[in-house]
């Protein structure tokens, strides 16, 4: 009873809106300095406005950010990505050395992998590395002067027979640039500044794997054959019984063929056909081939719509778009 | 997501989501709503449910097992978003020719981007392996150049700029000393500080304010000599030998013209002391005696013609002969010796201030407003802030825009050139053990979870 009292009838307040859940703050409600900003003309200042202007740090009379590290690009064939081994507050430039830092500079210095991982959450991501202009001019040469074979010379660079094709695709656009003279100094200078602004690639730190074929759906699940114990089941008996083609097979044909190779003969429909035996008299054989009704002639009674959602499109040579009639 | 320096701080903030103390669906919730603000956030939910494929593209090494190493794991859920990897808006994008999806898409609709050399005006446009597209290199230099200022933005720094020469050299001109030191240890701290990194506030090597002082250095150094090898003649070194030698109390000999001649030469000059040793005009007259008596021995020529009084006997002969190999020894000397003797620095600093000029008036910014247009002429910047080109979308002369190096991911599914703004879509993005060509900035963890979202029966 006291403590009705205490909170007379008036000061009750019935709360209308529906609280449907908490809002969690990403970040600590609190700053490095332990207060919450004052507001700044007026406007009020937020948490997290303070900790990302504390972040940034401060600016010139430029508009730059000169304190912040992540500001700049790295020169020095680099990456500037953030480290996760680093503390708070380890992205100012101008930062007066603590006894943490002098810590953290006791720690082993990042591998060869780490700076090329660019989010310290996923370390999948890895960024790629720029090819050197030397290796790429001797490896141009080589494919179109020398005229080697695009398998050695990915061999001898342990790079992907793609990633040679690109580049000696891309030197021709160069090449045809530079003589109708559409590269401008600022285009080198943009050029330059991103070349330098990653790692050069290194064969033997960075060489791709030329072994890779693309895993067969069909082995992503998992099947079940009962076989004699003392029989003998091997890498080649499980293609079979998948009715796969050997892992050697599909590879030399990717090194081969390329990689158009493969999803030609997947998606190449092997259609039973057979002529029809001819009677006295007939003057043409008739041969008749499995289709499926739609692909050859229209499917009677198909609902025609053209207004559902994963309609087929396709594109002329001309870059327009046109929906495929199914 | 765009290379903004807003989601360069969410991501340098941004923690593992706690997976323990939530249910299973909100797991999902969270992972799909994460992800899928990063991965086509600008598709709508409904046209990426069509788009969603549960199988996964990934790859095995067939080597794998004969290295006898320990496989690592391939992160095939990081393959749940890899169909908008094809997609001509997301490449333009990854091949950084655009700071972020929505303006590859804008490129795209404007006509500024080809495929296979023909304008695509579709974001949508799936790509296909061995295709290359281009993007106008001035909308890329517009993607990842900085901002370009407004004039009243541009007139505001260079305001600012302009008033802080003038105080410098003020500042120079009163005390040139002391700043000239400060500036130094400035821009000392300046190199060390920035490094490696690209500032193009820092001024470049050639311009450096050490390698300007080493070259006014220089040139000061060559006048100096230049005026002192004119000033040396036969003349003045028979002057310079008879004042050496009357200066000596006692017996003379070469060591006395070592100081001066150097010790090849000083045997040479006891040489022409003892030629000359006799006459009693140079040693016992003052110095306008000593002077007429030199210009006997060596007469000023006029047309080939020597004038005034002139001995004509075959001493004085043998005395000039003898300071004419002296000369061209002695000047070999003086110059050597200037080259080794470093000028005084306060030599240096009086060039240097000397050469500070300040900058004229700014006109008002309502004259600037009207014309469109100012001068600047500082030392560093000839032109407009950020406006040498006004033509141009972007600060000219160019400048990578900030905050992009954490972003800057070269994809290993596309092979760029930045030279000409072409790039080489190689395949579609695929996973491998220990690898995902997909770049995302979220963990295996939340892809599986977002994967298992989207892979479950009746949505």
């Amino acid at each position: 009873m006291l403590a009705l009292r205490a909170h007379p009838p008036q000061a009750h307040v019935v709360r209308v809106s529906q609280v449907r859940y908490n809002r969690v703050l990403a970040y600590p409600s609190y700053t490095t300095k332990g207060y919450i900003p004052p507001s700044r003309g007026g406007r009020k200042q937020t948490v997290f406005k303070k900790l990302m202007d504390e972040f940034l740090g401060d600016k010139n009379y430029k508009g730059q950010y000169y304190d912040n590290r992540f500001a700049f690009l790295n020169q020095n064939h680099s990456t500037n990505y953030i480290d996760a081994r680093f503390g708070e507050n380890k992205n100012k430039l101008f930062a007066e050395e603590s006894e943490e830092d002098e810590a953290y500079e006791e720690r082993p210095p990042p591998g060869p992998k780490d700076q090329l991982r660019p989010f310290s959450l996923n370390r999948f991501t890895v960024t790629n590395t720029m090819v050197s202009e030397d290796m790429k001019k001797q490896l141009v040469s080589e494919v179109l002067d020398e005229g080697k074979a695009l398998l050695e010379v990915a061999v001898k660079y342990k790079m992907k027979i793609q990633r040679i094709e690109a580049l000696v695709k891309l030197h021709e656009i160069e090449k045809q640039y530079q003589e109708e003279g559409k590269i401008t100094p600022t285009m080198e200078k943009f050029a330059d500044v991103m070349y330098k602004a990653f790692p050069l690639f290194d064969p033997e730190v960075h060489g791709e794997n030329l072994t890779e074929i693309p895993i067969p759906s069909e082995t992503l699940h998992s099947r079940f054959v009962t076989i004699a114990e003392s029989e003998p089941f091997g890498p080649v008996d499980a293609a079979k019984e998948f009715g796969l083609e050997p892992a050697a097979e599909t590879l030399r044909k990717i090194t081969e063929e390329g990689e158009h190779a493969l999803s030609k003969t997947n998606n190449a429909k092997v259609h039973k056909s057979f002529v029809a035996p001819m009677h006295e008299g007939d003057r043409v054989a008739y041969k008749f081939t499995d289709v499926k009704v739609g692909e050859i002639g229209y499917r009677y009674g198909k609902p025609y719509r053209d207004n559902r959602k994963d309609r087929k499109y396709a594109f002329d040579n001309a870059g327009k778009m046109y929906p495929v009639l199914e | 997501m765009a290379l903004n320096k807003h989601n360069l701080f969410n991501f340098y903030k941004d923690r593992a989501p706690m997976f323990k103390v939530m249910s299973m669906f909100m797991q999902k919730w969270d992972s799909k709503q994460k992800t899928r603000g990063y991965h086509g956030e600008h598709i709508p939910e409904g046209r990426w449910l069509k788009l969603f494929q549960k199988k996964l593209d990934g790859v095995a090494q067939m080597d794998a097992s004969l290295s006898g190493k320990a496989n690592d794991e391939t992160p095939m859920v990081l393959q749940t978003f890899a169909v908008l990897e094809k997609r001509l808006d997301v490449a333009v994008f990854r091949a950084m020719f655009a700071s972020s999806v929505r303006q590859a898409r804008q490129f795209i609709l404007a006509g500024d981007v080809k495929v296979n050399g023909v304008s695509i005006k579709h974001p949508s446009y799936p790509l296909s392996p061995g295709d290359v597209f281009s993007v106008e290199p001035d909308r890329v230099l517009q993607a990842l150049g900085e901002k370009k200022p407004s004039l009243k933005e541009a007139y505001k720094v260079d305001r600012e700029q302009v008033i802080q020469w003038q105080k410098f050299v003020n500042r120079a001109r009163s005390d040139p000393l002391t700043v000239w030191q400060s500036q130094r240890d400035k821009q000392k701290k300046m190199r060390e500080a920035y490094g490696d990194l690209y500032n193009p506030d820092l001024p470049p090597p050639e311009h450096d304010d050490v390698v300007a002082r080493f070259g006014s250095r220089q040139e000061s150094k060559i006048n100096e000599l230049g005026k002192k090898l004119n000033s040396i003649t036969r003349n003045t070194i028979l002057a310079d030998i008879v004042n050496t030698a009357k200066a000596v109390e006692g017996e003379v000999d070469a060591s006395v013209f070592e100081p001066q001649f150097g010790a090849a030469l000083a045997k040479k000059c006891f040489n022409i002391y003892q030629m000359v040793a006799n006459n009693k005009a140079l040693f016992e007259g003052d110095e306008q005696e000593m002077n007429e008596e030199i210009s006997k021995i060596l007469p000023k020529y006029v047309n080939g013609q020597p004038q005034g009084k002139f001995y004509d006997d075959t001493k004085a002969k043998k005395v000039k002969q003898a300071l004419a190999e002296l000369k061209s020894g002695y000047l070999e000397k003086v110059r050597k010796d200037h080259k080794e003797q470093a000028p005084s620095e306060d030599a240096l600093v009086s060039t240097w201030v000397s050469r500070l000029i300040k900058h004229p008036k700014l006109p008002s910014w309502s004259e600037v407003q009207e014309k469109g247009r100012y001068k600047v002429d500082l030392p560093w910047q000839k032109s407009m802030w950020g406006l040498e080109d006004p033509s141009k979308p972007y600060f000219t002369p160019w400048r990578p825009r900030q905050f992009i190096a954490p972003f800057a991911v070269l994809p290993k599914h596309i092979e760029i050139s930045f030279r000409t703004c072409h790039a080489v879509y190689m395949r579609n993005p695929i996973a491998r053990p220990g690898e995902s060509e997909v770049i995302s900035p979220f963990s295996h963890e939340a892809h599986e979870r977002a994967y298992m979202y989207y892979s479950r029966k009746g949505l």
